[in-house]
């Protein structure tokens, strides 16, 4: 797995024990954190699952390029934290506030992540991604409008929680330096309601609630979600300048698309979108993938080919660019995993100073 | 550039973020940074705003500075106008880069590079200077010239095939998914910049690919696929490869659902005492992989318990014995929610045409010394230019 080299110097312990939180660490080890994990005081969380195939194969992505620390006891666990910048807990964590205090000096601080937070009247409340996405407010907006709501897939949802845990990390580690010690209570449903695009202040503004509306943007419109005749589903963007419009449509051999001004404006086209829909349907049914996408692209139509995830590791974007690692997994495995973002940005400069490499599996 | 002394702010105190970003990832991005404690500004002109400043609403007529779009997403910052079509505007944005920390763009690739705003100019100019770039696609490789927006990206990167209907339908998100990974992935990236800027005494580049974010929170697909399965399948009709009962269910109303989680066996049998039923010692129910196998049929007796009952009141009760489960909270919902209150998750500033605003919150702690004094967000060009850092 090749790592970048930013953080080299720091450490953080990982007490964690669900999604959120040790994701968040792995993110800080790709960036090269040190990353120490006592696995033998850990027991998984339960919605990363009973089969433990399965299991061993999310865990050793979650877990890659962390490093074990041997906790053969308290003093052993002591040494780990006296000695880190950080230390990230979740709800099933084992209780080291004593063990903290006690560390002379300035102690590491902690993000403690939990499904509601440490306090307000829900703290006690549990949940795992599913009810994340619900009490976040992501969920009542997901899915098409006419059926029911769609929860997204397991864990992506922990997975931009995640991201903010890391950042509550790196803030603790920067705060630390000037001489504070943090404390930081990161609640789950916070990290979900924090993302809600154009719902807080439509809300206030407009009075206007956002519900559910499928594959549609709430305020423009392109020719919405489409299936090809050999079958492939696209999503068409919602072309917010003319000249996108224009294109898509000499693309599909519509001038006419063109020359209707009220489909000319994305605003217009989002209250026409039925009657937009329906029209680009029967054009679409009649055409293979290969006839409109690859043209629409080079001409700079915004438009998505629903892929799936064995075509997109083999799409010659992700190739070229090597983002997918390959690993050393549970059962002798060679296993395919996401790779490191961000990374150092092409160019003339030299990167051998922050890249660096390692072999690392997850801590045994 | 940065004094060491506490830092009242909050971490990035004394940091400077000048900020050409547009729409939603980079403004998120940077928000946070401004949340963090750092000051940010942002370059925009007349002939070349955020686009977000057009989307609306607005609380009367169509007026750049009241879009809701953009109130969402630019607290913390304040507005220098460049236009940097011209060489006046450009000469002052090498100027206030050299003066800063971070710079934030979002522009498609090579843009900056075009007006002479890239990174090895900038860098040569400020050796210190941390630049972190977002793209659709990535800087490199056959499609990074392709127009991204979030919506495409979330087809392509294959999250939208892990969200079918049973009838193959597939459906996005309710958001567009990858901005926000993008934003925070490049808010930590700075971070992380940062840390190694105060070892090495050098500046990094970095970039973060939307199409590379998302599927770096797909984990749990990757492992499905790397024991054989197919996650298309495991996750269709919204379903946990795992976890039973797991799902969402109708409530009394319109629209009215809650979510319901059995993590383990415990929360199940707790499950079935708060329905009052004997679920739990049927033989296809009394395991989790019985439980899987009879999904729908134990979907469908949870679905009728549920259907006639109000959500918020038997999430109350389901959560009192232990079952993960939650009402699906509609923003009017959570704008009045007491937890959030309780927690003060709402981040309120005075506008000064709009008024007293209140705007998403953060997961993040907020210091109070930002928190008391946070700008709101900037009417376009109302920092002047030789106040942007003097």
């Amino acid at each position: 797995m090749s790592a970048l080299a930013l953080l080299d110097g720091v450490t953080v312990v990982d007490l964690s024990t669900r999604v959120p939180a040790r994701l968040a660490s792995r993110l800080l080890s790709d960036l090269g954190a040190k990353v120490m994990r006592p696995t033998s005081l850990l027991v998984d969380g339960p919605e990363l699952g009973a089969d433990s195939n399965s299991r061993r194969a999310y865990t050793s992505l979650l877990d890659r390029g962390k490093v074990e620390l041997r906790a053969e006891g308290v003093d052993d666990l002591w040494a780990g934290l006296s000695g880190a910048d950080a230390v990230v807990l979740d709800e099933g964590s084992p209780d080291v506030v004593a063990l903290l205090e006690s560390i002379p000096d300035s102690r590491p601080g902690t993000v403690t992540v939990t499904p509601f937070g440490n306090t307000g009247r829900r703290s006690g409340w549990r949940g795992g991604d599913l009810i994340a996405q619900a009490s976040g407010g992501l969920l009542r907006i997901t899915g098409d409008a006419d059926r029911q709501p769609m929860p997204l897939p397991p864990d992506v949802t922990h997975g931009v929680v995640g991201v903010q845990v890391a950042i509550a990390l790196l803030s603790i580690v920067r705060n630390r330096r000037f001489g504070s010690v943090d404390d930081i209570d990161l609640s789950v449903q916070d990290g979900v309601v924090g993302i809600l695009e154009g719902a807080v202040t439509p809300a206030q503004m407009a009075g206007t609630v956002r519900e559910r509306m499928g594959t549609m943007h709430p305020s423009v419109h392109g020719i919405g979600l489409q299936r090809t005749r050999d079958g492939q589903w696209v999503l068409f963007g919602t072309c917010p300048r003319p000249a996108m419009w224009d294109s898509l449509a000499d693309v599909l051999g519509r001038p006419e698309w063109s020359a209707n001004e009220r489909w000319l404006d994305a605003r217009l086209r989002r209250e026409d979108s039925v009657e937009v829909d329906e029209s680009a349907a029967t054009t679409i049914e009649a055409l293979d993938l290969n006839d409109f996408y690859e043209p629409m692209l080079a001409r700079g139509v915004p438009v998505g080919v629903v892929n799936d995830l064995q075509k997109v590791l083999s799409w010659d974007q992700i190739v070229e660019r090597e983002f997918i690692d390959v690993i050393d997994g549970p059962e002798g495995r060679r296993d395919r995993a996401p790779g490191v973002v961000p990374r150092l940005a092409s160019g003339n400069r030299k990167t051998s100073d922050t890249t660096t490499t390692k072999k690392t599996g997850a801590p045994i | 550039m940065v004094d060491d002394s506490a830092r009242s702010r909050g971490p990035l105190e004394g940091v400077k973020v000048l900020d050409f970003s547009q729409a939603w990832a980079g403004p998120l991005c940077t928000r946070t940074l401004g949340d963090l404690g750092a000051d940010v500004l942002k370059v925009e002109s007349d002939a070349f705003m955020d686009v977000s400043r057009t989307l609306g609403p607005f609380p009367a007529s169509p007026d750049r500075d009241s879009s809701g779009y953009f109130l969402e997403w630019n607290r913390a910052k304040r507005s220098v106008s460049l236009d940097l079509r011209t060489d006046e505007g450009r000469a002052s944005a090498q100027r206030l880069a050299s003066l800063c920390d971070v710079v934030v763009e979002n522009f498609s690739p090579g843009v900056m590079e075009r007006l002479g705003l890239g990174y090895d100019v900038l860098h040569e100019a400020n050796e210190r200077l941390v630049m972190v770039s977002i793209s659709g696609f990535g800087r490199t490789g056959p499609a990074k010239e392709h127009v991204a927006f979030g919506q495409q990206i979330e087809a392509v990167s294959g999250l939208m095939s892990l969200m079918t209907y049973d009838d193959g339908r597939p459906t996005k998100t309710g958001i567009s998914w990858s901005d926000p990974l993008a934003g925070f992935l490049a808010a930590l990236s700075v971070l992380a910049a940062l840390e190694q800027r105060d070892r090495s005494g050098k500046g990094e580049w970095l970039e973060v690919s939307m199409l590379e974010a998302t599927l770096a929170t797909m984990g749990r697909a990757f492992a499905l696929m790397n024991v054989g399965q197919s996650p298309v399948d495991e996750f269709r009709g919204g379903r946990h490869p795992e976890l039973c009962p797991a799902g969402v269910y109708p409530t009394q109303g319109v629209d009215a659902w809650i979510a319901i989680e059995c993590r383990d066996q415990a929360e199940w049998e707790s499950l079935c005492r708060v329905a009052g039923v004997n679920w739990a010692d049927r033989s296809e129910f009394s395991g989790p992989t019985q439980r899987l196998r009879n999904r729908d049929a134990l979907d469908s007796l949870i679905a009728s318990w549920t259907m006639n009952l109000d959500a918020q009141v038997l999430a109350d009760e389901l959560q009192g014995e232990g079952v993960p489960a939650s009402p699906l909270l509609n923003i009017a919902e959570l704008l009045v929610d007491e937890h959030l209150k309780d927690r003060g998750f709402w981040v309120s500033v005075d506008h000064p045409t709009v008024g007293k605003l209140v705007t998403a919150g953060t997961a993040l702690p907020i210091a109070p010394a930002t928190l008391a004094s946070m700008p709101a967000p900037p009417i376009l060009g109302s920092t002047p230019v030789g106040a942007g850092w003097p």
